[in-house]
């Protein structure tokens, strides 16, 4: 009962870090529209892409991706598209 | 009723119901009724900032399936050349009246000429097929105005109505015919589903179907060259495709287009061909010219562009001269002369803002 | 499950029979514009079919032939104009305008000035990159002093516009600044203009890398892009500066936001009386 509320109110139960919501995105490119801009290469702030060899960017780190929007709201030619995928993380042990 | 106000109960005859313009001399007036009458019958006026942007009003109003009148004079029509090509390159109807005065420049602005009539033909940059018709008398500017906004609709182009400062100021009593009587003709519409709709199909009649923009047909209106989903095109086979078909739009039917007045044609040794107020005056010359036993035929042109080629070729060529009057250096001359020959063609011109008289157009029928 | 994903809604609103990727060059802000246009459209929710985008001549001009709107791209500097002549045949429509600085504000400048004074419901959104992208990098109206352009070899020695004071002093309803680095907040301010009323207009301002900002040394799309972030402020911001240092910054927000009579509501105001009238001025002669 103690922990049940504890958790309810997000507090950390006892030997546990609280749970946390994260967001993370499902980045997409759909590459005959991009010109290879650098926009998101240069802006991402994780970092999630890089330039391909045919020097259009590609999602070279799609799991770093926070959903932050910067690349789709961006991307003068409307070529990236972010799922928000929402996630829970439960910390591990104190 | 004077000129000016039979244009404006024309265009309200002929379903006019939006009219941008602006002030200038000899045509306000035309604005002004139009600015008391409009909205009494739930139309539009606006006054806007300078004749560019009263073109482009009656433009985007007309896109919006209102049909839309502006009225100038010389230098504003010169202002206007460019938004005129819009409307023929886009293929939107609208009409604009001209009532000339004397040029160039500011000129003589309470003063007649017939100094536009190149310019409404060429006036815009690069080739363009345009209607142009001509009044000569009150009844005729209220029948013109109708049928100006008729031959826009029916052909999806910029139709002007070239009057002078004569024919726009005069008042003659006149018997306007009954609303019944009077043929309005709408753009032809679609009945294809919007996926199947292209704002620039060919036809049979080479004029596509044009619906007004928010019936739930969503499509691209664009004054660069175009395919015929309406988007711009650079391909020599589309281009020639435009071409073939807006030109022929107009030129295959020059019969239905150009309306003449003729009389006494037949057995004529001389032929007299006039236009706007000059058709007044060589109406009266040339029944002076009959009262002395002379064979001479009258042709009044009431539509000047697209000429009538042939009509004037065949007139043509059982007489010794046409004569040419015109308030101008000769321009309509220009294309007496390409058709019939230099040699037969007698001008009367004058540009000094006086009409020409009876007795110059009598004096060249008489030279033979 | 069939239909777009969430994500994808938003291409619901390109026209797919026209070839993508756009004509812009690579990292040109005016995509990203058209974007956030779209956002604010699709936000608001309003009908396709009861949407115009009109524009004149240029980079931004371009822009019309993506979106499934009602389009047109009209001559350089009249958008307006055309404009106001569909909203009066149409006043039920939203009619949005989008025009570069150039042809807005120079060969437009006229129409720019009277609509605003009219206070005609079109929200225009003018996309100020500085120059005249399109032809080469010629100098605009809004071009700052002693920059170069490729007719301005020795520097520019005009005073540039602010387009939103000159909208403001004209009378629109709505003036508001953002750029294309703070696209949210551009959305934002497109969709407010829109509902608002009157005539709103929204300074986007952008850049050029491939003309001007190549003349200037100013860098890569992405250097102009980072410019952007650097040199905007909020007004907020801006009024904690002191003038010298103001006037270098893009203050960002709504400007403007008055209510005042708007002009399709006022000609209507006409019509209703003019038929009310037992004798009306307008009635034929007997």
């Amino acid at each position: 009962m103690e922990q049940d509320a504890a958790a309810a109110s997000g507090e950390a139960a006892p030997g546990l870090q609280p749970r946390r919501r994260v967001h993370r995105g499902r980045v997409r490119i759909f590459t005959n529209w991009c010109k290879g801009c650098g926009l998101c290469v240069a802006f991402c702030p994780q970092k999630v892409f890089e330039f391909n060899g045919g020097g259009r960017a590609s999602v070279a780190h799609p799991d770093k991706c926070i959903a932050c929007d910067w690349c789709r709201l961006h991307c003068p030619d409307l070529a990236i598209t972010v799922a928000h995928v929402d996630e829970e993380e439960t910390g591990g042990p104190a | 009723m004077q000129g000016n106000e039979a244009c404006a109960e024309g265009a309200l005859a002929a379903g006019c119901r939006f009219f941008a313009g602006y002030p200038i001399t000899p045509s306000s007036e035309i604005g002004e009724i139009l600015a008391r009458r409009l909205p009494a019958v739930d139309g539009k006026f606006i006054q806007m900032e300078d004749e560019i942007a009263s073109v482009a009003a009656v433009i985007g109003a007309s896109v919006g399936g209102v049909k839309a009148l502006t009225a100038t004079s010389g230098p504003g029509f010169s202002l206007m050349q460019e938004n005129i090509g819009y409307a023929a390159m886009t293929e939107i109807p609208c009409v604009i009246v001209d009532v000339q005065r004397t040029g160039p420049s500011t000129g003589l602005p309470t003063s007649p000429a017939q100094g536009d009539v190149m310019q409404a033909r060429w006036g815009t940059h690069g080739d363009h097929p345009i209607i142009v018709l001509c009044p000569s008398s009150v009844r005729e500017v209220f029948d013109l105005t109708v049928q100006a906004f008729n031959f826009s609709e029916k052909y999806r182009t910029p139709v002007i109505v070239l009057m002078d400062e004569v024919v726009g100021h005069m008042r003659e009593k006149v018997e306007l015919p009954a609303p019944e009587a009077i043929e309005i003709v709408h753009r032809l519409g679609t009945d294809v589903p919007p996926e199947w709709y292209s704002p620039y199909d060919d036809t049979p009649t080479d004029v596509p179907p044009l619906v007004s923009f928010g019936e739930g047909f969503r499509y691209h209106i664009t004054g660069l060259m175009h395919d015929r989903a309406g988007f711009p095109t650079e391909r020599r086979d589309e281009i020639d495709d435009w071409l073939r078909r807006v030109f022929g739009k107009i030129s295959r039917h020059v019969d239905d287009i150009s309306m003449t007045v003729q009389e006494g044609v037949e057995e004529a040794n001389t032929l007299v061909l006039a236009y706007g107020a000059t058709a007044r005056s060589a109406h009266q010359a040339v029944k002076l010219a009959r009262a002395r036993r002379r064979k001479v035929g009258f042709l009044k042109l009431l539509t000047l562009w697209p000429f009538p080629e042939s009509l004037v070729e065949h007139l043509a060529d059982g007489v010794r001269s046409v004569v040419v009057p015109e308030m101008n250096l000769g321009q309509l001359a220009l294309e007496v002369e390409r058709v019939v020959g230099r040699r037969k063609v007698r001008r009367v011109n004058r540009a000094d803002g006086e009409m020409v008289t009876p007795r110059q157009i009598l004096e060249a029928i008489e030279e033979g | 499950m069939s239909g777009p994903r969430p994500e994808e809604r938003i291409y619901e609103y390109l026209r797919h029979k026209k070839k993508f990727p756009n004509v812009w060059c690579p990292g040109c802000g005016i995509g990203i514009v058209m974007h956030a246009l779209v956002r604010a459209i699709d936000r608001i929710g309003l009908a396709k079919d009861n949407v115009a985008l009109i524009s004149g001549i240029g980079c931004t001009g371009r822009m019309p032939v993506y979106v499934d709107f009602n389009t047109m791209h009209t001559t350089h500097g009249r958008a307006l104009a055309f404009a106001t002549g569909l909203k009066m045949a149409k006043p039920q429509m939203n009619v949005i305008v989008v025009m570069g600085d150039g042809d807005a504000l120079a060969i437009g400048g006229n129409h720019f000035i009277h609509a605003a004074r009219r206070n005609i419901h079109l929200t225009t959104i003018v996309v100020n990159n500085q120059s005249y992208g399109m032809t080469g990098g010629q100098h605009s109206p809004t071009t700052p002093t002693h920059m170069l352009a490729s007719t301005a070899p020795y520097g520019n020695v005009e005073q540039p516009f602010s387009i939103c004071n000159l909208a403001k002093a004209a009378g629109a309803a709505f003036v508001a600044r953002s750029t294309v680095y703070h696209a949210t907040e551009l959305d934002r301010l497109i969709e407010l203009a829109i509902l608002k009323r009157g005539f709103s207009v929204v300074e986007a301002v952008s850049y050029c890398h491939t003309t001007y900002g190549r003349m200037n040394k100013l860098g890569t799309a992405v250097d102009m892009m980072r410019a952007l972030k650097e040199r905007s402020v909020t007004q907020e911001a801006a009024s904690k500066l002191d003038e010298a240092e103001r006037e270098d910054r893009i203050v960002r927000g709504v400007l403007v936001d008055r209510d005042c009579p708007e002009y399709t509501d006022l000609y209507a105001e006409v019509i209703r009386k003019t038929k009310a009238a037992a004798k009306p001025l307008g009635s034929p002669r007997p």
